[in-house]
């Protein structure tokens, strides 16, 4: 059975592994960093009240 | 089953593959921000503006065979440019259709079937064309991640257009954001197959499609991608209004809708990197038991808003995890060389859910003033989609046996 981590998916047959940890660290943390800019967006109350008025439609 | 060597290096596939899923799945997504200012301007219903999104739902699931038969034919490539350009002159139809009807058209047909053009099957029948079955799931995750993704995003970025642009230069904006995805498609292009690396099209589409909808393990998917639609756009559309009844404010399905968007992405990453070591049959039905298991719980629970956000934040993991487990068995399964057009076959399914889950909720809401019947098909339908996901086979199935026992 496969045990890699979630974010480093096994290699292809007769490819070697590129990436290297750091690299991946760094990914996973930009695309945390990413994500909890995006929620942040929608907790502005303004755009709160937006969304809450439109909202049976957003999906 | 049919393979190919790798072409397009794993790199571009994912990051063009994710960015135009980003741009295809998240412009349409905030939507509905643009009900209230299109009704107040036009002095339309918001009968005519929810029926032109009835009828893109529509369009998008009939397309997808279409959309998949080509590409699977011609190649990605040209239904990408194709599907780019119907959503940039959808969207501007979006903005000037003087009419109803033309806004229906615009909106509902140009758009549904540019969606078709540009979203998952497309793109994963180019992964799976590029990138090794060992990593093929994973990779299929990561594009449904970014698809997810663009959801989230688009949403806050669309409301934040209307407010500085307008409601209709906005989506002109969108009209040529959307364009973007003809330069990305140029990085999808596969080339031109040689006898050395093309797909083996050992069959003819008609023939294909005997074969897959014999296989009890298609049908098995089928009815498993129906209620993945059903309870999702149930959810989605309706939640709100049940949380009015509950006596919650709006805010709290506002950031219910935050939290099922930055949940979905890890869902759907996690499906896709599980997939690469578990039977995605397993975790197939592991999803769908477990929203059930999530409805009940949540039912059972007094309502508060904090109820409200773990349940968002458990649905939105579940969200759209389905989609790169399903996807990869029917890859797996079928090979790739008529993969799209049954990837656009089982997104038809989805669809189908997806109209009844609406549907059903309103008039059963009309009928009973309460959704509690719609909560409970919702939830005996996941323990079905369940247990119907258990036999599913995913080996490759066996062309010399027309009639493989399923």
């Amino acid at each position: 059975m496969n045990t890699h981590h979630l974010t480093n998916p096994p290699p292809a047959a007769g490819q070697p592994a590129r990436t290297h940890g750091w690299a991946r660290g760094l990914s996973a943390l930009v695309a945390v960093l990413l994500l909890m800019g995006v929620f942040s967006l929608y907790l502005q109350p303004d755009f709160l009240l937006t969304l809450a008025d439109q909202l049976w439609a957003c999906f | 089953m049919n393979t190919t060597s790798s072409k397009i290096p794993l790199w571009q596939v994912l990051a063009c593959g994710a960015a135009i899923v980003t741009l295809s799945m998240g412009i349409r997504h905030g939507f509905g921000l643009w009900l209230q200012p299109i009704t107040q301007a036009q002095g339309w219903t918001r009968e005519s503006f929810s029926f032109a999104m009835a009828i893109q739902n529509l369009s998008w699931g009939v397309f997808g065979v279409f959309a998949g038969m080509v590409a699977d034919r011609f190649g990605a490539f040209k239904v990408l440019l194709v599907g780019g350009v119907l959503y940039a002159l959808g969207l501007v139809g979006m903005a000037l259709s003087p009419t109803v009807w033309a806004f229906t058209l615009t909106t509902g047909i140009l758009i549904g079937a540019a969606q078709a053009g540009t979203t998952y099957a497309i793109v994963y029948g180019v992964i799976g064309r590029n990138i090794a079955a060992e990593r093929r799931s994973w990779a299929m995750g990561v594009a449904a991640a970014a698809g997810s993704f663009g959801q989230f995003l688009m949403v806050p970025v669309e409301g934040w257009l209307i407010a500085s642009l307008g409601w209709q230069t906005a989506l002109l904006a969108l009209a040529t954001a959307a364009l973007i995805i003809l330069p990305l498609a140029v990085g999808l292009r596969e080339p031109v197959a040689t006898p050395g690396n093309a797909v083996k099209r050992d069959q003819t589409i008609l023939q294909a499609l005997t074969e897959a909808f014999r296989y009890r393990s298609f049908q098995l998917l089928m009815v498993g991608y129906f209620v993945c639609g059903f309870q999702v756009v149930f959810i989605g559309v309706h939640m709100p209004s049940y949380l009015k009844d509950q006596g919650l404010a709006p805010q709290v399905a506002s950031t219910a809708l935050a939290l099922i968007g930055l949940f979905n992405v890890f869902g759907t990453y996690a499906a896709g990197a599980l997939g690469q070591r578990l039977a995605k049959r397993h975790i197939l039905a592991a999803i769908y038991l477990l929203r059930s298991i999530a409805i009940v719980t949540f039912l059972s629970v007094p309502i508060s808003p904090m109820s409200v956000y773990v349940f968002a934040a458990v649905m939105g993991v579940l969200w759209l995890s389905t989609v790169p487990p399903t996807n990869a068995v029917v890859a797996q399964i079928f090979g790739l060389a008529h993969f799209s057009m049954l990837g656009g076959f089982v997104f038809f399914s989805h669809q189908i859910g997806s109209f009844m889950g609406v549907w059903l909720g309103g008039v059963l809401y009309d009928r009973t003033g309460s959704y509690d019947i719609v909560w409970y098909i919702a939830i005996a339908l996941g323990v079905l989609a369940a247990l119907v996901n258990l036999p599913v086979r995913e080996q490759s199935i066996q062309r010399d046996d027309l009639r493989p026992a399923t």
